[in-house]
């Protein structure tokens, strides 16, 4: 359960910010908003500020000059706030290493949700914003036996 | 010995001490002793108004006539507002050079001179002092080449202005044989209308000098710009005011019935005045020069106000001289406590900031509350706004102009109408002149970093409240007020013209019943009542909660919140645009190359013709030098020469003496 269990049923408000992505993911997000998807249908929608955000997408392992505008706009978002890691790169940095590069979101922000994939498919994405909104709950993988 | 002549000579045994502790350097002392002067004044005006008069010749001045002092109601109508405006003005002055310390309560004490004064001959000597006492306020504020031109031109103006106001009076004495005021208001209306109408034409463009109108308005802005911001205070709220209180005594007190050309001429002038005055203002980067600019556009205001009273003398309308003249005196009183208010404000500001540089200034009311409060009060009340007073006078101006279609003859309707419609514009104007001048500087968030203002002193901080409690006390016990104008500008207007604007309770409905009323006390306690419901709900419904303070949203990137806000010159630029045709200011692209990127824009600031009168300056400095070449001759500069002089004077002064006698 995130913090944005409860009020957000109907509709929630997500702010996208890119903080170093291949551009990949991004191609999966667009198809969100296509009719075949179609995420508004489930009330998702996506703002272009802030202030008027429940919910941060991040995308991209966070490079250093993303850094700052990234908690700026953490910063400006109202309460109660959540943030989505989306794709490897933003959950672990993926295969970037450097100076330039600081790693996961969770370097810098907590984060509520990963969504793991590189890219994730839009039903991945789907599944990991109503996770962070509270819309469906966490399902364990069933163990799979590995044969030896 | 009555009680209006003790207060008398407290104030001004008062004023005088000040004057003297101020130029010893006991700036403070001095400036408590000058607010007690200046409440002894202002009881004096009271009781001039409400009591008694004061009737006092002693002595005559040679064949000048009987000289002496008299105060009548429309004397303690100025008399109160000069006291109570410049008590709040002493108490918050502040300052280090001896010179303005001692010169402002000077200032007060000439001005009081000119209210009282009862001969044209101490009239035209205290009218000069007050002149020369401005002169020396101005150059006593910076220095600098730029101080030494405004006060040079305020002094050259007003010597000029001097020069005709003294060539009308005494060809108004010499033609009634009189100097006396008390028998001028006896014989002068009795001459012929020729003369009356070259008196009137003299005093008119000698009064027009003092009261900063068209085209002679140029030493306003220059003199408020160099002197320092109490200074200005003083010359803006105080002594402005003798040039209307001198119009309404002497055009209305001795000038007799006037023509309709003194009328339309007067209502014009004001209009265009008015006009000119806040479309110079609304582009001004500085804020001390704004505020000097809508000076100017209230002197054009007050003045179309006795254009109204002069219609009505010389259409036979009482009432309108009544409204012109209630609504005249309402402006003044007006204008001058927010003006004292609003200088008291730039003093503040100035005193905390260095400067008064809108392009720097930016978010001053975290650190300086006082003065935004007060500069917010202020500004209301010369922009027009409801509850504060300037709303009732400039309503009351308007209620005058619509009244039109009462007086005859198609040019006065002309007039009438122009006039409103031109009056209608500048209060728009100045409502957006305000708005910018006080978002530019109060509002929003600080322009520059290295600005770390200081807060205002205690006693500033009681100047700017009490002024700023005025501004909006006039406006809500408007009806009083309009009683107490009333009884001052009763000698003037005549028996006919008084209780025009029936005070029906909280209700005022001026010059004519059952044509318009309005009721400004309901009006602040019916807005004042909303305002208090609202925050009541707003308060009482809030959901509790942490509130958490972030900075302005200015997108990621880093561009601060200050860069991304209206400049001075941006907020003004759609003016610019539209009275391009007056303005005739040029813009620069510039651009690397290609056009398509423009990097920078320049705004090429010439300042338009109507603001800088060359064309009537220039003739009068070129026949001044060729003036001066010529005495030139005569005064050499050797000693012997001027004894010779001295010598042949003598000699011709025995030779003709003797056959006189």
């Amino acid at each position: 359960m995130t913090t944005l269990s409860g009020p957000f049923r109907r509709s929630l408000h997500i702010r996208h910010v890119d903080a170093g992505s291949d551009g990949a993911i991004e191609q999966e997000i667009a198809a969100l908003l296509g009719p075949h998807y179609d995420m508004q249908r489930l009330g998702l929608f996506f703002t272009a500020t802030p202030r008027h955000a429940d919910l941060l997408l991040v995308t991209g392992p966070v490079t250093l000059a993303m850094r700052e505008p990234l908690l700026r706009t953490y910063e400006a978002m109202p309460e109660p706030r959540a943030v989505v890691a989306a794709g490897t790169d933003a959950c672990s940095g993926g295969i970037w290493r450097g100076p330039e590069v600081l790693g996961g979101v969770d370097r810098v922000l907590a984060v509520d949700v990963y969504i793991p994939g590189d890219p994730p498919s839009p039903i991945a994405l789907l599944h990991g914003l109503l996770l962070a909104a509270g819309r469906v709950t966490q399902v364990e993988p069933p163990l799979r036996e590995v044969s030896a | 010995m009555s009680a209006l002549a003790v207060l008398m000579i407290i104030a001004g045994v008062g004023l005088a001490l000040a004057a003297l502790l101020g130029g010893i350097g006991a700036g403070r002392t001095g400036a408590l002793v000058g607010t007690g002067a200046s409440l002894a004044l202002a009881a004096a005006g009271a009781l001039g108004i409400f009591d008694e008069r004061l009737v006092w010749r002693p002595f005559a001045w040679f064949a000048l006539g009987r000289g002496g002092v008299q105060i009548d109601p429309l004397a303690g109508l100025f008399l109160i507002v000069t006291g109570l405006v410049a008590a709040p003005l002493f108490i918050g002055s502040a300052g280090t050079r001896r010179v303005a310390l001692a010169l402002r309560p000077v200032l007060v004490l000439c001005v009081v001179g000119v209210l009282i004064a009862d001969n044209v001959f101490e009239f035209l000597i205290v009218w000069e002092l007050t002149v020369v006492v401005i002169y020396a306020l101005v150059s006593a504020g910076r220095d600098g080449p730029a101080a030494e031109r405004a006060a040079a031109l305020t002094l050259t103006l007003a010597k000029l202005g001097g020069a005709a106001v003294l060539t009308g009076l005494v060809l108004l004495a010499a033609k009634s044989g009189t100097f006396s005021f008390e028998q001028l208001a006896h014989s002068a209306p009795r001459l012929s209308e020729v003369v009356r109408g070259v008196c009137f034409a003299l005093l008119l463009a000698g009064f027009a000098v003092k009261a900063a109108l068209v085209p002679l308005q140029t030493w306003l802005p220059a003199a408020y710009g160099e002197a320092d911001a109490d200074s200005s205070a003083f010359v803006a709220a105080i002594s402005l005011n003798v040039a209307f209180y001198a119009m309404l005594r002497v055009w209305f007190g001795f000038l007799g019935h006037p023509a309709l050309w003194w009328a339309i001429v007067v209502l014009l002038l004001g209009a265009v005045t008015a006009l000119v005055g806040i479309l110079g203002g609304v582009l001004q980067q500085e804020l001390r020069r704004f505020i000097a600019y809508s000076s100017i556009e209230n002197a054009g205001i007050i003045v179309a106000d006795l254009g109204i009273a002069l219609m009505g003398s010389a259409q036979h309308q009482p009432g309108l001289i009544g409204l012109g003249l209630v609504a005249a005196t309402f402006q003044i009183v007006a204008h001058s406590f927010a003006k004292a208010g609003l200088f008291a404000a730039v003093a503040a500001v100035e005193r905390g900031t260095g400067t008064s540089d809108m392009a720097r200034l930016g978010g001053l009311w975290r650190r300086l509350p006082t003065a935004t409060l007060a500069t917010l009060c202020c500004a209301g009340a010369l922009a027009a706004l409801p509850p504060f007073s300037g709303f009732v006078s400039e309503w009351l101006a308007l209620e005058g102009l619509m009244q039109g279609f009462r007086v005859g003859g198609t040019i006065s309707h002309l007039a009438m109408a122009l006039a409103g419609a031109i009056l209608a514009l500048t209060a728009g104007l100045a409502a957006l002149a305000f708005v910018r001048a006080i978002g530019m500087t109060f509002m929003g968030m600080p322009r520059d970093e290295s600005i770390r203002p200081q807060r205002e002193t205690t006693s500033q901080r009681t100047a700017l409240l009490t002024l700023g409690a005025a501004s909006l006390a006039v406006g809500v016990a408007a009806p009083w007020v309009v009683d107490v104008l009333q009884r001052g500008t009763a000698p003037i207007g005549g028996s006919a013209a008084y209780g025009h604007i029936s005070q029906l309770g909280w209700l005022i409905e001026p010059g004519y019943a059952k044509f318009a009323s309005i009721s400004p006390t309901v009006l602040i306690l019916t807005l004042t009542g909303f305002a208090t419901g609202a925050a009541c709900l707003r308060y009482g419904l809030r959901r509790r909660g942490r509130t958490r303070v972030v900075p302005v949203w200015a997108s990621g990137a880093a561009t601060s919140g200050e860069r991304t806000q209206y400049t001075a010159v941006g907020y003004a630029n759609m003016v610019r645009v539209i009275f391009n045709v007056v303005y005739r200011i040029r813009t620069q692209i510039h651009t690397h190359g290609d056009q398509r990127f423009p990097e920078r824009l320049s705004v090429i600031h010439a300042e338009p013709r109507i603001f800088d009168p060359d064309w009537l300056y220039r003739p009068i400095t070129v026949a001044f030098n060729r003036t001066a070449e010529l005495v030139r001759y005569v005064q050499a500069g050797p000693l012997g020469l001027y004894l010779l002089y001295i010598l042949v004077v003598v000699v011709v002064m025995l030779l003709v003496t003797p056959r006189l006698a």
